[in-house]
């Protein structure tokens, strides 16, 4: 177990003790927060099975060479627009999309549509937009997109060229 | 959700079909995965929720009503930045703040870099990307949130 993982038991651990405690006090603080930590545990644990399943299915079918080809360097813009459409199925937030985009960037897609997934997948998820759109009203969710989704872009594209250089510093230190 | 599964079952269905040995060792590979990001996921949760309930959303109201647009914006894009809140519960809140008369662009601003930017989910994002690409995503997910706040602002409230 690595100390990261160590160090989540250990808080965890720490607080539900803490929870139990104040149940059994009658502490409200402590009862308010865990059932509101359950609330989104419960989320987690509906949604994560089935995003990982995919997940591994997705490691083992797909082969290097198709994502090189879509996602890679030489895949130009399309890369982008293949990102931003898988961005759209994807939910669960970034809880999910992380873990997808590390399985893509392993499987040899450039860092700039990786960049472009985790920026589109935080904002462009569909369950999400049609609340937003039911809130704010549709014109609000058409303009953020509209002005977003082409910033995002071009900011993965700079960041890429950002990113890529400090490795290469790095390196040579 | 229920399209997630749907689709899940398929995936497995087809794939079972195609190669069972294959699919074990994909099932495998996920519960691997899962395993390896959970512990993460807990300790998030858990520092989301006790942030939550020291700073209850519903006190932003308070901090976002008067004063300066611009400054509500960036005002509201911060606070949007250090808390993660899911959907279900963030756009409730982003409703009765219009309702209220809170502006479109400190809205905007609030729910984008709500969604975009993730300083309690860093350590997370930095466990599978690593600390540079983190912070220069994340940073520069702000400024497109600014951005963006911006350009709504002006759109659909004709200005400041």
């Amino acid at each position: 177990m690595k100390k990261g993982e160590k160090l989540s038991f250990i808080i965890t651990g720490i607080f539900l003790v803490f929870a139990i405690v104040s149940a059994v006090l009658k502490f409200d603080m402590g009862v308010t927060l865990l059932k509101s930590y359950w609330e989104y545990v419960k989320f987690i644990l509906a949604i994560m099975p089935g995003v990982f399943l995919l997940i591994g299915l997705f490691k083992v079918w797909v082969k290097d060479e198709t994502v090189i080809k879509h996602m890679g360097e030489k895949s130009g813009f399309k890369g982008f627009l293949l990102a931003i459409v898988l961005a759209f199925t994807c939910i669960g937030g970034l809880f999910a999309a992380l873990p997808i985009a590390k399985q893509l960037y392993d499987k040899g897609s450039k860092l700039s549509v990786i960049l472009t997934y985790l920026g589109a997948s935080c904002i462009c998820r569909v369950p999400m937009t049609l609340w937003e759109a039911s809130m704010l009203g549709v014109d609000f969710t058409i303009l953020r997109y509209v002005v977003s989704i082409p910033l995002i872009i071009v900011s993965s594209i700079l960041l890429e060229k950002v990113i890529k250089t400090v490795k290469i510093k790095e390196i040579q230190k | 959700m229920l399209i997630l599964y749907i689709v899940c079952a398929v995936a497995l269905i087809a794939s079972v079909i195609a190669n069972p040995k294959k699919t074990l060792m994909g099932i495998k590979a996920g519960w691997k995965l899962f395993m390896k990001a959970f512990p993460s996921f807990l300790s998030i949760i858990l520092i989301m929720v006790v942030f939550l309930y020291f700073v209850p959303p519903e006190n932003i109201v308070n901090v976002l009503s008067d004063g300066n647009e611009w400054l509500n914006v960036l005002i509201a894009s911060i606070i949007g930045s250090i808390i993660i809140v899911p959907g279900f519960i963030a756009f409730p809140i982003a409703g009765i703040l219009k309702d209220i008369g809170v502006s479109f662009g400190v809205l905007a601003g609030l729910t984008t870099s709500l969604m975009m930017v993730g300083v309690l989910t860093f350590p997370l994002e930095k466990k599978y990307f690593g600390t540079k690409f983190a912070l220069y995503r994340n940073i520069a997910s702000f400024i497109i949130a600014l951005i963006t706040s911006f350009v709504i602002g002006i759109v659909l409230n004709g200005g400041a």
